[in-house]
């Protein structure tokens, strides 16, 4: 079927909107569409989105994660193997993670990461023929927040969760962090770390997240502060 | 099946919250009110896992049936278990002529979680159909023999389909009471025999004959931390770490029970993964707790049964649409949160915003309890002191003043 910008698309339908607009310019075909034969087609259900001036994508609720160069993931360590770690981010296969992609890393002074650690690293190589790769350093040698991650508590989201709490204009964590100090990473990959002062706390910042996930922005500061009366004890 | 790695922190925090507990109370307390705190909970067990339950307390069970007989859905919690039942006409067993077959099939797909694969059996799909069968075939809850239409030459035979629809946690408990739900609703057409011939009648032409079930079984599941405490229905998580194992190899003391137990608490299954136990008492424990659990399981599946019968007769069009709900953007999704303080209402949120552009103040703040720790503490104290077993009965007291609700 033929659909238009903002429509809620199907897989196999076409879009003949993004080839005019690709005949003056180029544009850039996000996740969820694909080239074939001259024209575009969906190839997930979702909502058709365009960014302008030129880039188009599909918005769809997603648990499982493809691996995307330049995002900030968590991963697990699973295994030791050479002169790598192996790492789980929840891809198709694992991710490759050097020995030497760490701050001030070398051949004789090896990293201290143990198996079942949760890193936080950024994708480095991400093609759909090969084994991503991650690194925890950025251009300049320097690890800025990336490394291991200790203690706290790793759970799992939907991406589209990741997405949202990451986007500026999303009131969640401003809103929590002036209610009670914590942590947080947020991968891509659909993984949030976290972790406060008291394991209380660290499940209320747990909870927080994953209650907003069907929130507007002005139930979502509602929500924080009845959190943070729950949590001292105001409301029982 | 690609294994499902558990970190460390992840590992570290679930063991830790299940052997402190959260509280859900000020931290920063006194002295005194939380030694009272400890002193509660050391007897009655009031700790609570991440999802804010209580140690024997489990999700929401929720039972809905399709257009067809033995067609329902299971769900509990996030977890889903879809179950049908069908018939054919088969030639019995040698050694068993007279009595009909009951089959049952597991199946799940990549769709449940991501680790698994399609069509291929994973060790989780044969230990559940093995378990399944000892609890539906072994129990000999089903008559069997009813099934029989000509003696040596046709039979009925009974075969359950269940397929995950998605794994959260206690695929065992769900998956059994679909099973069960769906043999319970289950109709096998009418059958009348004039000389050789066999006339299977239609739904139309004469009316089903429902399955003869003597007993209901359900399979009950605890998971076992550190050889002392039983959680009733765990999560993904929580199963995932009591059967974890330390980085040396060795299990951390923890495993999963299985309890298969009938309405009228007649136990019909015991199974055990993970380490041995040497505690016998949480074997006990875990016991009483199941038969508590499957007398109201029972007791929802036939009420669900009765009301989806009395529905049908009065010719009210029932299938799966029903689950769909309307305010959740997936189908079939509940909104209970895998990580919850015990007091925080999802629905809350929603309703109280609602309101607020009709009434601005309409949320009432709680009155502030009259009596604050210090006396919590002497009225505990004097139960401790004076008895030890009417210690329940000075925490009603205290549950009345609203102190410790819930």
């Amino acid at each position: 079927m033929k659909v238009t910008i903002d429509d809620v698309v199907l897989p196999g339908d076409f879009c003949e909107d993004i080839i005019k607009a690709g005949e003056k310019s180029r544009v850039i075909l996000g996740p969820g569409l694909r080239k074939e034969l001259e024209k575009i087609f969906i190839t997930k259900a979702g909502v058709l989105r365009k960014r302008a001036p030129n880039t188009y994508w599909v918005d769809s609720y997603q648990k499982r994660y493809v691996p995307a160069r330049g995002e900030n993931v968590i991963g697990v360590v699973i295994q030791k193997a050479g002169d790598s770690f192996r790492v789980d981010v929840g891809g198709s296969c694992s991710a490759t993670l050097s020995y030497l992609s760490f701050e001030g890393a070398t051949k004789k002074n090896r990293p201290e990461v143990q198996v079942g650690d949760v890193i936080y690293a950024k994708m480095l190589v991400a093609s759909k023929d090969m084994e991503p790769e991650l690194v925890c350093v950025d251009s300049n040698g320097k690890k800025g927040r990336l490394g291991v991650l200790n203690d706290g508590f790793v759970f799992k989201c939907s991406i589209n969760l990741v997405r949202k709490i990451l986007n500026p204009s999303c009131p969640l964590l401003n809103s929590l962090k002036n209610e009670w100090p914590f942590e947080l990473a947020a991968g891509m990959n659909g993984r949030i770390w976290i972790k406060a002062n008291s394991m209380r706390e660290t499940i209320a910042v747990g909870n927080a997240i994953l209650g907003c996930e069907y929130l507007t922005s002005e139930e979502i500061k509602s929500m924080c502060t009845n959190i943070a009366s729950i949590l001292a004890g105001h409301v029982s | 099946m690609r294994d499902v790695f558990l970190s460390n922190c992840e590992k570290n925090f679930i063991q830790k919250i299940v052997s402190e507990g959260h509280v859900s109370k000020n931290e920063n307390v006194y002295f005194y009110k939380v030694f009272v705190i400890y002193l509660i909970i050391f007897f009655f067990n009031i700790f609570q896992r991440l999802d804010g339950r209580n140690y024997n307390e489990s999700r929401r069970l929720d039972i809905s049936f399709g257009s067809e007989y033995g067609s329902c859905v299971v769900s509990l919690g996030e977890t889903k278990v879809l179950a049908q039942v069908s018939c054919e006409v088969t030639q019995p067993k040698q050694i068993r002529p007279n009595e009909g077959i009951l089959y049952i099939n597991v199946e799940i797909s990549p769709m449940a979680a991501p680790q698994f694969e399609a069509n291929r059996q994973t060790d989780l799909t044969v230990y559940l159909n093995r378990l399944l069968e000892k609890c539906y075939k072994d129990s000999k809850c089903i008559d069997l023999e009813s099934l029989c239409i000509v003696v040596e030459e046709k039979v009925w035979s009974l075969r359950v389909d269940i397929k995950i629809l998605n794994h959260a946690g206690n695929l065992i408990e769900c998956a059994s009471i679909a099973t069960l739900t769906s043999l319970a609703h289950f109709k096998r057409p009418d059958v009348t025999r004039s000389g050789d011939s066999v006339i299977i009648h239609t739904i139309a032409e004469k009316d089903p004959i429902p399955t003869v079930l003597y007993h209901y079984p359900v399979c009950v599941t605890f998971a076992i931390f550190g050889n002392d405490i039983l959680l009733s229905d765990p999560s993904f998580t929580e199963e995932s770490v009591c059967t974890s194992s330390t980085e040396e190899g060795i299990n951390t003391a923890g495993g999963l029970l299985v309890i298969g137990m009938n309405q009228y608490k007649e136990l019909c299954l015991l199974d055990l993964t993970g380490a041995a136990l040497y505690n016998s008492n949480i074997v006990h424990k875990a016991i009483i707790n199941a038969a508590d659990r499957s007398k109201t399981i029972v007791d929802l599946v036939k009420k669900n049964i009765v009301s989806d019968d009395t529905s049908r007769q009065k010719r009210v069009k029932i299938n799966f649409s029903d689950i769909i709900t309307e305010d959740h953007l997936l189908s079939l999704s509940q909104k209970d949160l895998s990580i919850r303080l015990k007091t925080y209402n999802v629905d809350d949120m929603r309703t109280k915003h609602e309101n607020m552009d009709e009434d601005e103040d309409i949320d009432v703040k709680p009155e502030p309890s009259k009596y604050d720790g210090n006396e919590v503490f002497f009225i505990l104290l004097l139960a401790v002191a004076r008895d030890f077993a009417r210690v329940d009965y000075y925490l009603s007291i205290l549950q009345e003043l609203c102190i410790f609700p819930g």
